[in-house]
């Protein structure tokens, strides 16, 4: 500004220096040609040079006068308007030649003045239907008993109500731009936040399910709900909590699960001593006096502890309001890839098994008594390789720990246990996480030394009844060439069944004719180790089948054209599955069908292990049922695999339906590959001769 | 010689009546209150069967019962768990850790006592 103000300031003293540099060469040129010119001359110059420089002189002093001066003078008044003062009167010097430059920078300045009028009438409108929404916003949290604090994703506060800080321990202490976390446990925060991100990426938008969360250093416990705060585009930029005190609502909860054991477990025991008492006496007619009135005493005594538990039970019962505790759904995969991530760093090896399912409980109390067992066993017993196994038996899913070694004794189980959990659940202990689970956990032997830790869980029914995908009822194909062919030699032919390594894979297809040019759209594989599945080893992959997706094969793989377009040909992933399947024995259901497409795209690799297919096995081993489809196994053995990976959900099935089978084989002698691919074969043969003959016989009806 | 049973209860009014019963149906009974008092019985002399409350004091029914199944020389030897634990998590857990039978308070002291004959054999 500054700069511009000495430029101005400079033009009249240029233009003055100019002119007067300029008459005093002119006088001086004068002078010189005077003397030139002898002194005859110089009256006539002199009069001549002086009337021209007077005349220079009155320009240069009009021309300084009239325009560097009013330049001058405009540009101090145009800057002081610019920056100054907008209503500033423009101080035009008089007879000035600038024209109607004045009136120009006038209408501008009128027109600057209207816009800024007009802009801080739109902002002072703005602001205040701002203060109005925020006036409501106000009224409407006030109102609110729940807390409510909205966070960017660096956790600082960026909105609270009054409950929100009543609850976090008071206003002096919260504020606006500062952490959220030395208020409220960071952990169940971080872990919501987590979980929430996740189910917006498989595109749950709903807010999440409630959670615990300890509050004011650990004296409060709430109940929280964390939703994810989007931006115009749609990226998450923040997150809403609300909450409520847990306090009144865990007390009203522990009553009532007071009152539930009482009800149950606290009147087993009187009754049990009453009725043994009665039985005694009364089938005991000839019973000696002394021992009688012994007996009758128990009977009577026992009578009135009962009928006080009952008084207090209905009395308990009547105090009782609603409630029940946060249970969610969670799939066992998120609760073990979370648990793998809050050990990373620990010298902890976690091979999840078995087969994924839904369950319910709280997410972040089941993890951290998870670690916590985990930390306990590494430290009491030097495992460093654990297997977290998933299983279910009807409505209870198993989550089990396994390692080689001895069973935990009951009461060292128990002593951890009853220690308080850390990771921002207040005063929780082990034992009342399990407690609030329904649950119980104990240590006992898992077979060839290996142990296991057990806590049984209650599967999740709304997981499970999500939609099922439909399964194409594919033609069964004998292809006894691609089945029988490979002998099983070296480690295939002499190790046990259970000990091999097999690779379980399934191949979606645009159709069920490969001979008349349908093609795989996806494959996707699990491998089975030392008899478990590894549920989070798996191998998915979705190819260009090269030719269009028929609508009537869309409806059972969900796979379109449109999902296909920048995916790789069958033949292109086939040497990473090569590489997957490398060291395994290859195992599909009906597995003629998938090692056709399989041959044919493989080219130079070659897939010569051995190839059990489990339609054929089960054929074999149960020749009275039916129907060998997956499904009718799977409802046979009990089995169902509710994962949300539909590409790997056959794949896992058929890999539980091996285990079982394998279990049966063994029961009947069979223990070898060779034996089971032998009998396996001689089924296949019985059923393409018996379905030939049908077709036959059906055909000759006709 | 009959065959011999130790009663691990700390209700003494339920082992009043077991007490009685079994030893009227010919047993040889041994009473404990507590899970250590109960290890030191069977160390002592191994009973044929041990019914064992689970919420004894001291080391409890659960520890009792897997200290009994982690000792060979103690295999045959039968447990019938008794609980006021009505859960079927708790049964599946004491059956889980070797008890033969779980059976829960209150119970008919005559189809116990038929069961212990019927486990133990017509030595009785």
């Amino acid at each position: 500004m500054n700069v511009a103000r000495a430029q101005t300031g400079t033009l009249t003293g240029f233009v003055r220096s100019l002119f007067i540099g300029f008459a005093i060469l002119l006088a001086a040129g004068f002078a010189a040609l005077g003397l030139a010119l002898g002194e005859s001359a110089v009256t006539p110059i002199a009069i001549a040079g002086g009337a021209l420089l007077a005349l220079f002189l009155a320009i240069a002093w009009l021309l300084l006068q009239r325009v560097a001066r009013p330049l001058d003078r405009l540009a101090l008044d145009v800057g002081i308007i610019a920056r100054e003062n907008p209503d500033h009167r423009l101080r035009l010097v008089p007879r000035h030649w600038l024209g109607r430059i004045a009136e120009s920078i006038e209408a501008m300045r009128a027109r600057l003045t209207g816009a800024e009028a007009h802009g801080a009438q739109v902002l002072a409108e703005a602001q205040n239907q701002g203060a109005e929404q925020k006036r409501w916003l106000e009224a409407i949290l006030l109102d609110l008993t729940e807390g409510i604090v909205v966070c960017n994703l660096q956790h600082q506060v960026l909105l609270y109500n009054q409950a929100a800080a009543d609850l976090l321990g008071g206003t002096q202490s919260f504020g606006l731009g500062r952490s959220l976390f030395p208020l409220l446990a960071r952990e169940p925060v971080l872990h919501a936040l987590e979980r929430q991100m996740q189910r917006l990426e498989s595109g749950w938008a709903e807010p999440g399910p409630r959670f615990m969360c300890g509050a004011a250093g650990g004296e409060r416990l709430l109940g929280a709900r964390l939703g994810i705060v989007l931006d115009a585009k749609g990226a998450p930029n923040g997150y809403v909590l609300s909450f409520t005190e847990l306090g009144e609502e865990a007390t009203a909860l522990a009553k009532r699960d007071d009152l539930l054991e009482l009800a149950t477990q606290g009147l087993r025991a009187p009754i049990a001593n009453l009725r043994a008492a009665a039985e005694t006496l009364s089938q005991n007619p000839d019973l000696p006096d002394a021992q009688r009135v012994t007996f009758q005493k128990v009977v009577l005594d026992e009578s009135m502890a009962l009928s006080n538990q009952l008084e207090a039970l209905a009395r308990g019962y009547r105090e009782l309001g609603g409630g029940h505790w946060m249970m969610a759904e969670i799939h066992s995969n998120d609760l073990i890839a979370s648990l793998i991530r809050r050990l990373v760093g620990a010298p902890l090896q976690l091979t999840a098994t078995g087969l994924p399912d839904w369950l319910y409980g709280d997410s972040l109390s089941l993890l951290v008594l998870l670690e916590l067992l985990l930390r306990q066993l590494h430290a009491t017993i030097g495992a460093e390789a654990f297997d977290v196994a998933v299983s279910r038996s009807e409505n209870r899913i198993y989550l089990d720990l396994i390692w080689r070694g001895e069973p935990i004794p009951a009461p060292q189980l128990e002593s951890w246990l009853n220690r308080p959990l850390i990771g921002g659940l207040g005063p929780l202990t082990g034992q009342a996480v399990l407690r609030r689970h329904g649950s119980d956990a104990w240590s006992q032997p898992a077979g060839s030394g290996m142990a296991r830790l057990r806590i049984p869980l209650a599967s999740a029914q709304a997981g499970a009844l999500r939609e099922r995908p439909l399964r194409p009822q594919r033609p069964e194909f004998y292809d006894f060439d691609l089945l029988s062919h490979p002998v099983p030699t070296g480690r295939f032919a002499e190790r046990p069944l259970k000990q091999l390594t097999y690779v379980v894979f399934d191949l979606e297809t645009t159709g069920l004719r490969p001979a008349d040019g349908d093609e795989a759209v996806s494959i996707a594989g699990v491998r089975i180790v030392n008899g478990r599945i590894l549920t989070t080893e798996t191998f998915e992959r979705v190819v260009n089948p090269g030719r269009p997706i028929p609508e009537d094969s869309i409806r059972f793989h969900g796979i379109t054209d449109e999902m296909v377009s920048d995916k790789p040909p069958f033949a292109m992933v086939l040497p990473a599955f090569h590489r997957f399947a490398a060291d395994a024995v290859l195992v599909a259901h009906n597995a003629a069908f998938d090692i056709t497409f399989l041959k044919r795209a493989a080219g130079a690799l070659s897939f010569d292990q051995p190839v059990v297919d489990t339609l054929l096995l089960s054929a074999h081993l149960y020749p009275t049922e039916a129907d060998h489809s997956l499904d009718a196994i799977a409802a046979r053995l009990g089995l169902d695999v509710v994962d949300r990976h539909s590409a790997v959900r056959d794949s896992l099935l058929t890999a539980a339906i091996l285990l079982r089978l394998l279990d049966r084989c063994e029961e009947l002698g069979i223990t070898r590959l060779g034996q089971l691919i032998a009998a396996t074969d001689m089924a296949g043969r019985l059923r393409a001769h018996q379905h030939g003959f049908e077709r036959h016989a059906a055909g000759s009806a006709s | 010689m009959s065959a011999s049973i130790l009663v691990a209860d700390d209700e003494p009014n339920i082992v009043l009546s077991l007490e009685f019963l079994l030893r009227q149906a010919g047993f040889r009974v041994r009473t404990v209150s507590d899970g250590e008092a109960a290890l030191a019985a069977i160390a002592q002399e191994p009973p044929d069967l041990v019914l064992l409350d689970v919420m004894i004091p001291g080391r409890d029914g659960y520890a009792v019962c897997q200290e009994i199944r982690g000792n060979p020389a103690w295999r045959g030897m039968h447990i019938i768990m008794l609980t006021a634990k009505g859960g079927e998590i708790q049964r599946e857990k004491g059956l889980s850790l070797g008890a033969d039978e779980y059976v829960t308070k209150p119970f008919s002291t005559r189809e116990l006592v038929e069961r212990i004959r019927r486990m133990l054999g017509p030595r009785g």
